[in-house]
């Protein structure tokens, strides 16, 4: 991992006495009192509320007050959990349908990616945003418009199978619909940080591989996804994990099929039948650290020793490939993945949107106006409740986004930029939101921070911590992405030309990141209006967002409104990522 | 031209805002302060110094498990009456709003004024740990025994765990009567099922193990029923005709799609059916006990009971309120209320619902 060597730089060119002093503080303090603030954040932000869930989880009463008996613990909830036959058939299907999923979502992933930023493919505006127009879509959201276009018996897909005669019939219903699913919803992760390092990569590498006579194909696999690993594998596991944990899609389209998985069963002890046993829940939810520590030391073996810079001095202008005859298969390539992730999903909903209920028994009654009508649009557009929803919703994400974005970039900075003391411990804290089960987190949220007296429960504020907490995971690894690509000689460069550290940060590292940045950012605003099971612990008809009105809508069978408002959260996503999306350019263009 | 054009929609946005502001006025008006206390219509919704003492605390807190869509509605309406109390809601399914809540109050925060719970066990729960403060409102009388714990906790009305399918895919004379049609072969692969878990399935299961001699969940089970996991999901499914039969609780808004032409038909069965009872309640900690007792009287009373069941598609408990449209008056049915002993016997819970999921083939 390349660091800023701070002795190489103290020894190089003039130096203004600001910069000194940072340098002397560093070098005798070993930038503890650097590392610390950040330490105490993230004490607050995650280690306090997950230690508390995994306290929980070695007792027998759910930790809801402030109070730690050590003589209380026991491995029981563990060992109901090992000797449960649910549970093993839980994990093997969680780990295998995941695995799938992955598997699904690298292709496509990596495959749009490269489409986009390496080739000469036609429409690449159209497969860039194809590629992540599935993420405006709650996961919940799309398993149920995934219901209705697959269930075996009157899914619309079948539908027009069987009036074209097909002899096929295609089940949503089953481990492999649920892997599909899995893979259509999480590709926009693996493109993003795929295409991210794809578009800053050193062509240096492959002109050399394309001097030495390789063809293009051959520096592609040989040179330029190599190259990639670290997004790739990122990548890969960040979506293995949020697989794992997801409960809305293996619910929705599980449970019919009768399929455990390991979120249902979590799901079953939270809020089945009572009594609850949410000490269970904790220690299921937990497990999934064991699965995501192997994951990631695997990851580590795999990255070990490599160096992956490939953002030098010189100029980027990435290499681009000919497709040649080639050009429009791929693009169709595209569209097909267009057509299913995202024009058939939306079909359903703007077909919910419009219908006073869906029945779709045949291709006539598909097209049929019969049923249609703008009722659903008026009653949620006259509930007060939805723009309190909206505002709420919007705010809460940009404020998350940018403050968190914030946070992200300065710990990215002391764990791949700095050598300070612990910054290894900073990564490792880093990545445990990710490794505990979506439905327990929210518990473990107001768990921690109802006894506080800090006054922020029952506000937007205890949100906001939760949201900022609960994607630092993603965050990180956004920002990060960019971070590891950025070569030392560029710092080296700039403080032998007399810059000081925050200078050389502020003017050369800051300005070379700051597409990972607005990544962070889109990506952890995409992230906050799309969350669900923290909100649904947290939220008061005060500091209601978008989700937790769709759930509650849903729950009372109101398809219809529903549709309008998942598109409605679409259409905010969409302007969220298209207002980043305006402001990076103006930014790249203010640069040049 | 244009000019008229707009000279005329200001005069139509007028006199829309002016027919707004009347009909505001007019439902305002209906909650009418004398000496005796507040009424609507003929109805004591509380005495004078509840009353004054309300408008003084200006707001209270609500913890419900109704949807908050529908709950908002009530709230809407209530505020109509009385502008001046503002009503914070907190929503969530029985279960997590349960484990929210025992959390606020070890940690001293619980703000709930007023509970809702989909769940007899939590509110009792709640009572046997002395959290729900006495008060007997003014309808008290109207409500059966076996629905209320007199001074504690009350139904929010009653919603029917009924039958229904699919209108266009299964004739009338083909769709099941009873319940242990559902168990008939013939809808093997077409049955649909909810999950067993909250307090509306719970109700049917009581109801299915008390009160019928057939082994109705092992004739289910036969059927291998498509399980959703809440009511809207499976009515959802029951319209798009992904299963054609099923067992529902009314509260998945089905007289509302039923208005709406949705395909559907809702058959009482023969041998009865059981009622689903939400329950409300005053909490003992809350901060606002007038505005709270206001609102729960109000809740309780023939208005706010009329707009639940049309809002819920449900029955009220109360005899002179009627049901939401497209319902028969509750009296013409053979409904069954639970035993609220039965209901709150949670080893029996357990070890029926367990049961049913292994005729269903759930682990």
């Amino acid at each position: 991992m390349p660091d800023i060597p701070a002795e190489t730089a103290a020894s190089h060119g003039p130096r203004n006495s600001k910069d000194n002093k940072l340098l002397i503080i560093l070098r005798n303090y070993g930038g503890f009192w650097i590392i610390l603030p950040m330490f105490l954040v993230l004490i607050f932000l995650i280690v306090y509320p997950y230690f508390i869930l995994i306290y929980g989880s070695f007792t027998d009463e759910p930790p809801r007050q402030l109070s730690f008996s050590f003589q209380a613990l026991t491995l029981e909830k563990y060992r109901l959990i090992f000797a449960s036959t649910q549970f093993w058939v839980a994990l093997k299907n969680t780990l295998i349908t995941s695995l799938g999923g992955m598997i699904f979502a690298l292709i496509i992933g990596v495959w749009l990616a490269w489409l986009t930023a390496r080739t000469d493919i036609i429409g690449k505006k159209i497969i860039g945003l194809a590629a992540i127009v599935p993420l405006f879509l709650p996961a919940f959201i799309g398993a149920l418009a995934w219901s209705y276009l697959g269930s075996p018996r009157v899914g619309i897909i079948n539908v027009f199978l069987r009036e074209f005669g097909l002899p096929f019939t295609f089940n949503i219903y089953s481990l492999w619909g649920i892997m599909f699913v899995f893979g259509l919803y999480y590709t926009p992760y693996v493109y993003m940080f795929t295409s991210g390092s794809l578009n800053r990569m050193d062509p240096a590498l492959e002109e050399a591989s394309a001097i030495a006579g390789a063809s293009n194909w051959q520096t592609t696999f040989r040179v330029t996804f190599p190259l990639i690993l670290p997004a790739i594998t990122s990548s890969a596991i960040l979506v293995y994990i949020l697989m794992c944990e997801v409960f809305a899609v293996p619910a929705i389209l599980g449970q019919p099929a009768k399929l455990y998985f390991v979120p249902t069963v979590i799901y079953n002890w939270v809020r089945g039948a009572p009594p609850h046993d949410l000490n269970l829940a904790s220690a299921m939810g937990i497990l999934l650290i064991v699965v995501v520590s192997i994951l990631l030391y695997i990851q580590s073996r795999i990255l070990r020793k490599r160096s992956f810079v490939t953002v030098a001095g010189k100029g980027i202008r990435p290499k681009v490939v000919s497709l040649r005859w080639a050009r429009i298969p791929c693009f169709i390539t595209a569209l097909l993945y267009l057509l299913v992730a995202v024009v058939l999903p939306y079909t359903v909903l703007i077909q919910s949107a419009l219908r006073d209920y869906l029945y779709i028994p045949n291709v006539a009654a598909f097209f049929s106006s019969a049923t249609m009508s703008l009722k659903n649009f008026q009653s949620v557009l006259n509930d007060s409740l939805f723009w309190t929803a909206l505002w709420n919703t919007i705010s809460m994400a940009v404020f998350v986004g940018i403050v968190g974005g914030g946070l992200y970039l300065i710990i990215s900075y002391m764990i791949h930029k700095t050598k300070l003391p612990g910054r290894e411990l900073l990564n490792y804290i880093c990545i445990l939101p990710i490794a505990v089960a979506g439905l327990v987190k929210g518990m473990a949220y107001l768990w921690a921070w109802i006894s506080l007296p800090i006054g922020i429960y029952g506000t937007v504020w205890i949100l906001i911590l939760a949201y900022i907490s609960r994607f630092t995971p993603q965050g990180l690894r956004a920002v990060s992405s960019s971070m590891v690509q950025i070569h030392p000689e560029l710092e080296e460069a700039s403080r032998i030309s007399g810059c000081g550290v925050m200078g050389t940060i502020w003017k050369i590292l800051f300005p070379l990141v700051k597409p990972g940045i607005f990544s962070a950012v889109t990506l952890v605003m995409l992230l906050c209006v799309r969350e669900l099971s923290t909100s649904i612990f947290l939220y008061t008809s005060k500091s209601i967002v978008m989700t937790v009105l769709v759930y509650d809508l849903w729950e009372s069978g109101q398809w219809g409104p529903v549709a309008v408002t998942a598109l409605c959260l679409s259409l905010v996503l969409l302007g969220l990522v298209t207002l980043t999306r305006i402001v990076l350019k103006s930014e790249l263009a203010g640069q040049k | 031209m244009l000019r008229t054009h707009l000279y005329k929609m200001m005069f139509v946005v007028l006199v829309g805002i002016f027919a707004f502001s009347l009909t505001a006025y007019a439902q305002q008006a209906k909650a009418e302060v004398k000496d005796e206390g507040v009424f609507i219509g003929k109805e004591l919704i509380a005495d004078k110094d509840t009353y004054l003492k309300a408008l003084e605390e200006g707001g209270l807190q609500l913890y419900t498990a109704h949807t908050l869509s529908q709950e908002q509605k009530m709230i809407n309406a209530f505020m109509s009456h009385f502008p001046k109390i503002k009503v914070v809601i907190t929503r969530a399914g029985g279960a997590t709003l349960h484990e929210k809540m025992l959390t606020e109050q070890a940690a001293g925060v619980l703000k709930a004024d007023v509970v809702i719970n989909s769940d007899l066990n939590y509110l009792d729960e709640f009572y046997n740990k002395k959290w729900l403060r006495k008060h007997i409102p003014p309808s008290d009388p109207l409500y059966p025994e076996k629905s209320k714990s007199v001074g504690y906790y009350y139904p929010t009305g009653a919603s029917a765990i009924i039958l229904a399918y699919h209108s266009t895919l299964v004739k009338k004379e083909d769709a099941p009567k009873d319940w242990i049609d559902l168990g008939n072969p013939k809808w093997k692969g077409k049955l649909g099922g909810q999950r067993l878990g909250g307090g509306a399935m719970w109700s049917m299961v009581c109801f299915i193990r008390s009160q019928i001699k057939e082994d109705v969940f092992k004739a289910w089970g036969d059927n291998h029923p498509i399980m959703y996991t809440s009511g809207g999901g499976l009515s959802n499914a029951l319209i798009s005709g992904e299963v054609v039969v099923t067992n529902i609780g009314l509260y998945a808004g089905y007289p509302d799609k039923y208005e709406k032409g949705a395909p559907i038909e809702m058959v009482y069965p023969q041998s009865g059916f059981p009622l689903y009872i939400p329950v409300i309640g005053l909490m003992e900690q809350g901060r606002n006990p007038n505005a709270a007792k206001l609102f729960i009287n109000w809740y309780l009373s023939a208005e706010g009971q009329t707009l639940l069941s049309g809002l819920r598609g449900q029955f009220s408990l109360r005899d002179d309120v009627p049901p939401a449209p497209h319902l028969p008056p509750l009296k013409e049915l053979n409904h069954w209320i639970p035993d609220p002993k039965l209901l709150l016997d949670t080893e029996l819970r357990n070890k029926w619902i367990q049961e049913a999921n292994k005729a269903f083939g759930w682990q």
